[in-house]
């Protein structure tokens, strides 16, 4: 005999009329995996990014200047970071935000409103922090004497996409 | 929903050996830290170090160790110990709890260096909904240390469906909340992400500067016919994309608005096979979408589960499995196949018993079944597993003729019961 994937109708349970707009939510939440989703729902975006939960931000929000991290020597041209320390490119952008969060609360100044020195200061704990990963990786005597951390900006002026590098932290 | 044992064997074996393929972080990286706990990390480095405490690399560790390779090496072992209890259907209550913990350990970890990581959680999440599934189970039905009954297969599948749509579905909030409920009007905006996406991927791994194209420049290109001396190979087409996007915003914010549509409805697919194969194959067109055009960027471990729970590959596996209506035959067939498995071993030329043990060869059959769909790297595949199908079809076709013969002499037909 062949498995049977069809619903079964269970003969000796109850039958339920949900009668009223209680009734309905009350049988909509809890005899239909309604409940279980509005609860994973709730937790995740409660808890945000907290492994294993996630409220998924990627793209999240799609504003008019974009921008992305490199390492560079002193010449500004972009180095292979991903090989040389085994973080990622994107990986320097959460670093960056996270370390310049801590450093907001320590000096009390919101990450928006840092002055270049305060950047700099964010961005020589990134770039110490990536030797160490070098090092770790063997890769140390591969990474220029002076390090630095540029962000460029992305924006699409005058039927032209324009790419801006600034300097961020020089060692 | 109605799941049968065989489909639930495929179900947990396939999910076990996507498991195993995405447990292998840690060991790689120096991670002798934990300074943004994230998760369990959390509540332990609050409880341990106060809650004023904002950095926490220089307080005590508590699962730094996972970043040892040798002990990471053990701990994957153990973790595979695991779920082939977890195949077999055996202690469930106990086995996936501990595998569950077992698979947000290590992220944990990973995401607690100042840098989400959201890779692994769809995944992770979808084995923690089960361990609360079975642990539900256990308390207020049944506690069973026996493969899973109907009903507890049917929720298991069910609460599966849930998270991996619900993860999908979250990501709407986040995108609205973020943009300030913007997200539609701004989303024509995305076509930049795509040139960051790309420079990123470019500096993982490459040095050099990467030259910018304009609309000017691609008339240029579409008329004198300047080759990739100039571009990027695989940054040209991405840029040309992009720039198209750019010049036409409302054809880019109804492009980009389908997949966030699309995230939204696909929780339709919870409780229904056939909106669940059209919701799964969306998705993976989506997923796929945008890995093109953001120039690699995908999310292999999503996938994975859309794969399984929602597309369907182990019903498929087990209806087509089911079409045989000897039971006896079916499952020799199963363990024909199993064995034929790791036969292979002993005559495959790349990997097989003259350069690595047992365990690490079928690790690695393991890796290359799901690992491909992750690199998109197809070339050797059929390559490398043509002597694990051919040993595997051989094994099962031996097996089921030996019991289809053997049964005609010795036992009446058996068939199968579907409690």
């Amino acid at each position: 005999m062949v498995y049977d994937y069809r619903p079964k109708m269970i003969s000796d349970s109850p039958t339920i009329h949900p009668v009223g707009f209680l009734q309905n939510a009350r049988f909509w939440l809890m005899s239909t995996p309604l409940t279980a989703l509005l609860v994973y729902c709730l937790i995740s975006i409660y808890l945000g990014e907290n492994f294993p939960f996630s409220n998924f931000p990627m793209y999240s929000n799609p504003g008019a200047e974009r921008m992305y991290y490199t390492i560079s020597a002193e010449d500004g041209i972009g180095l292979p970071v991903q090989t040389l320390t085994g973080v990622t490119s994107p990986k320097i952008g959460k670093i960056y935000r996270t370390k310049a969060a801590k450093y907001s609360k320590k000096i009390n100044v919101k990450a928006s409103k840092f002055t270049p020195a305060q950047i700099a200061t964010v961005g020589q704990e990134i770039l110490s922090d990536l030797r160490e990963k070098a090092s770790y990786l063997g890769r140390e005597n591969q990474l220029p004497a002076k390090l630095q951390l540029n962000r460029t900006w992305i924006t699409y002026t005058g039927g032209r996409i324009v790419e801006t590098t600034t300097v961020l932290a020089k060692e | 929903m109605n799941v049968s044992p065989l489909e639930g064997f495929f179900l947990r074996l396939l999910f076990a050996g996507a498991l195993i393929y995405t447990i292998r972080v840690t060991g790689q990286f120096n991670l002798p830290n934990e300074p943004h706990p994230v998760g369990l990390l959390k509540i332990l480095h609050r409880l341990a170090d106060g809650p004023g405490v904002t950095d926490h690399s220089q307080c005590r560790t508590w699962l730094t160790w996972l970043a040892d390779p040798d002990k990471f090496e053990i701990y994957r072992w153990c973790f595979v110990g695991v779920l082939i209890f977890y195949v077999a259907g055996i202690a469930l209550p106990v086995v996936l709890p501990l595998a569950s913990v077992m698979h947000i350990l290590p992220y944990t970890l990973f995401g607690s260096q100042e840098y989400n990581f959201h890779g692994a959680s769809m995944i992770s999440l979808v084995l923690l909904a089960q361990a609360l599934t079975v642990l539900y189970h256990a308390i207020f039905q049944k506690c069973s240390f026996k493969p899973p009954d109907a009903k507890l297969r049917g929720w298991m599948l069910l609460q599966s469906m849930v998270i991996v749509t619900g993860a999908y579905f979250v990501s709407v909030f986040a995108k609205m909340e973020n943009s300030d409920g913007e997200w539609f009007m701004n989303s024509n905006n995305v076509a930049l992400d795509m040139i960051k996406t790309d420079r990123q991927t470019y500096f993982n791994q490459h040095r050099g500067p990467i030259p910018v194209i304009s609309s000017e420049d691609l008339k240029l290109v579409r008329e004198i016919g300047i080759t990739d001396v100039i571009f990027r190979p695989k940054s040209y087409p991405v840029q040309v994309v992009a720039t198209w996007l750019l010049e036409h915003p409302w054809t880019s914010r109804i492009l980009f608005s389908s997949g966030v549509l699309l995230e939204t409805v696909c929780i339709l697919a919870i409780g229904n096979r056939i909106l669940a194969l059209f919701f799964g194959l969306s998705l993976i067109a989506f997923h796929r979408s945008i890995d093109a055009l953001m120039g690699g960027v995908a999310f292999p471990f999503n996938e994975l589960c859309d794969f399984i729970f929602l597309i369907g590959i182990p019903f498929g596996l087990a209806w087509t499995l089911e079409r045989i209506k000897n039971i006896r035959v079916r499952h020799a067939l199963l363990i024909g196949a199993g064995i034929g498995v790791v036969a292979s071993y002993w005559f495959h030329e790349k990997t097989g018993a003259a350069t690595s043990s047992l365990c690490n060869y079928l690790l690695s059959v393991n890796y290359v079944i799901f690992g491909t769909w992750s690199s998109q790297d197809w070339s050797g595949f059929f390559e490398y597993l043509n002597p694990v199908i051919m040993s595997a079809a051989a094994g099962a076709l031996a097996a089921a003729f030996a019991v289809h013969f053997w049964q005609g002499k010795k036992f009446p037909q058996t068939t199968e019961s579907t409690s």
